[in-house]
């Protein structure tokens, strides 16, 4: 039945948390604002990047924790070949989905009136900030439902809602470093 | 979707221009909507299965849980203003005075949370009685309309309170 403080109490930790981590974010959105004035493009694909990344880390944990729970996946960091192919077909997800996002961002660049815009560049910058977060995240999925499994806390409840503000935070960083780095 | 949700944080960054530090509270009012929501979903989908929700009529549950899911947005939404404004003087720069934080991230957590939560109810209770699972619907629903309303919520918000001159 609904009890109006048991959704208050287990709502707000998790809501606290992810405030914190969120604004953090947004701190290195708003140091870099200059930068972002300059590459219109990546400003419009933000969102659409942080929730390619977002699906990934939650598609990736959920799948994970329905394998832990079935037994079919131990909690040990040894080789498994269920647990590769999973990361493979992320990772393939991963590279579809971020040269998509690359083309869109160039397209949507030149709409916005930028003259010098390189169809190389944007592509190469969403593929190689989306791969390395991706990599981060798939790694923080791999060893969060491991370390919450062992210890008896089930990791559907607690990884999904910490790893997609993870993934805006690392998301947004290696964006901005490779913008910073490419151009 | 998610491509028309950056076209508006786009003018966001255009709006941050006359409100400066604004774009630190883009990612957490987003986020907090979209967790806020899809909790909502999620809770609304399981009171359907179970029963002590009816998709036919207006219940004390389902009340209940628009209340919470309003209340939450609001609360949060105080809580992020004071974090942003925090991080905002911390690494120094242009920001906009406590109070417009606090007033903006509290109209836009309002505004959105009463629109999202009638709009995330609306869509599982139409879902259930069309025989879909709530829960395949909801939420990703929830998550990419949470977006686009939000940050045309924070738009208005803005044009609204740094126009009232605080």
């Amino acid at each position: 039945m609904i009890n109006t403080r048991e959704i208050l109490q287990e709502s707000m930790p998790v809501l606290f948390l992810c405030a914190g981590i969120s604004v953090l974010s947004g701190m290195f959105l708003g140091r870099n604002i200059e930068l972002l004035r300059m590459l219109p493009g990546i400003v419009i694909i933000l969102p659409a990047f942080n929730a390619v990344n977002g699906n990934i880390a939650s598609v990736m944990s959920s799948r994970l924790s329905s394998a832990l729970h079935a037994g079919l996946v131990k909690p040990r960091f040894t080789g498994s070949r269920l647990l590769s192919e999973n990361v493979y077909s992320m990772l393939l997800v991963a590279v579809a989905s971020f040269l998509v996002l690359g083309g869109a961002a160039a397209a949507l660049d030149s709409l916005m009136g930028s003259e010098d815009v390189n169809l190389i560049v944007f592509p190469f910058v969403t593929l190689t900030a989306g791969l390395i977060t991706a990599l981060i995240l798939i790694l923080l999925s791999i060893f969060s439902s491991y370390l919450t499994y062992r210890h008896g806390v089930d990791p559907d409840n607690v990884v999904v809602p910490a790893l997609t503000t993870i993934g805006d935070l690392v998301g947004i960083s290696s964006l901005l470093l490779v913008a910073v780095a490419v151009v | 979707m998610e491509l028309a949700t950056g076209g508006f944080l786009d003018g966001i960054m255009d709006e941050a221009a006359i409100a400066p530090g604004l774009l630190i509270l883009v990612p957490g009012i987003l986020g907090m909507r979209g967790n806020i929501s899809s909790a909502l979903g999620a809770r609304l989908s399981s009171g359907l299965h179970l029963g002590y929700i009816s998709s036919t009529h207006m219940t004390k549950g389902l009340k209940k849980n628009i209340e919470i899911s309003i209340f939450l947005s609001v609360f949060i939404a105080f809580v992020l203003s004071v974090l942003a404004w925090g991080a905002c003087i911390y690494i120094g720069g242009p920001c906009i005075s406590l109070v417009n934080f606090i007033l903006i991230s509290i109209t836009t957590g309002l505004l959105s949370g009463v629109i999202l939560s009638l709009t995330t109810s609306g869509i599982a209770v139409l879902s259930y009685r069309k025989g879909l699972d709530p829960d395949n619907v909801t939420l990703p629903a929830a998550a990419s309309i949470g977006d686009i309303i939000t940050i045309i919520c924070l738009l208005l918000s803005v044009k609204f309170i740094i126009g009232l001159g605080l």
